[in-house]
């Protein structure tokens, strides 16, 4: 996640359904921000997952982070003109999804060590690295990992708590 | 390159699911819930799937077989079988899904239902005295 100069770099966005708050991940995440994928629903799926679509001769899930992040009940599904693609490793498996974000992504390059700041509260904490300062304006870092985890965990199939939040 | 896979298309609420044709014990044309004369479960998928209309529209069935029992389901319409080249798996984020993969064909995707997923889920979800049939 370090450009050339050795510096941390994320790309910064904002999510339909939670434009006061910018979130980011790093930039090795993301494997292409695209426009308008078809949506095919998944019965069954978890509440946050939108369905499923074709991207680049793989099937991918598409999520709603903002449903993810927030603390059910959240009562809007989101769509957006524009989708990131993102492509992480959890534990044992490699991962690519896309999610709904708004225009006007931005790449940040950014120092090692950053301040702090509190993460919103309406957010689960279990997907958050952390909430930095980046020019005095908080900036949450997701940590999609985690949300891969916590599905893989509980996927004892079918079972009661299969809609459960991460 | 996999082995071809040959499936059951069904049509609920307008929407193609498959079923893998090894698990097909029959189809019948009419509301059908027995099979070589007993009486079997049926599943409405269209509500189990949230997608229901009337039910009085699900007039076909289809007969499964799968080592956790045999099953009926009804559907709106049968389609003729479709043989494929590839099934992509479900994602990870979905393996908690009734389905075992998905079929990318030139009118979407078709979701391919696991029957036994399918009934192992209808199990745990209803009472075994409130089966329909």
């Amino acid at each position: 996640m370090r450009a050339e100069h050795g510096l941390p770099q994320l790309l910064s966005f904002t999510l339909p359904g939670l434009s006061d708050t910018k979130f980011a991940i790093p930039l090795l995440e993301v494997a292409e921000i695209v426009k308008a994928l078809p949506v095919t629903s998944v019965p069954f799926a978890p509440f946050y997952v939108q369905g499923i679509s074709e991207w680049k001769d793989h099937i991918i899930p598409i999520i709603d982070l903002a449903a993810a992040l927030c603390q059910p009940p959240f009562p809007l599904i989101y769509t957006s003109p524009y989708y990131l693609v993102a492509r992480f490793a959890s534990d044992t498996t490699l991962h690519t999804l896309a999610y709904p974000i708004q225009s006007g992504a931005s790449a940040l390059l950014v120092p090692d060590q950053l301040p702090l700041a509190p993460s919103p509260l309406n957010l689960s904490p279990g997907l958050i690295h952390a909430t930095v300062l980046v020019n005095q304006e908080p900036i949450v870092l997701i940590n999609l990992a985690e949300l891969a985890n916590s599905v893989m965990a509980a996927r004892a199939p079918l079972g009661p708590d299969s809609n459960s939040p991460p | 390159m996999s082995a071809p896979v040959r499936y059951l298309p069904i049509e609920i609420s307008g929407r193609l699911f498959g079923f893998p044709i090894a698990s097909v014990l029959a189809v019948h044309g009419n509301e059908s819930d027995s099979a070589e004369g007993e009486s079997i479960m049926c599943i409405d998928l269209g509500c189990l799937f949230g997608l229901a209309d009337s039910p009085a529209l699900r007039s076909q069935t289809v007969i499964l077989s799968t080592l956790a029992g045999v099953y009926a389901v009804r559907v709106d319409a049968l389609h003729p079988i479709r043989t494929v080249n590839k099934v992509d798996a479900m994602p990870p984020l979905l393996a908690m899904c009734p389905f075992q993969g998905v079929v990318l064909e030139p009118d979407g995707l078709v979701l391919m239902i696991d029957p036994r997923q399918l009934i192992e889920l209808v199990r745990r979800a209803v009472p075994e005295d409130t089966h329909e049939g």
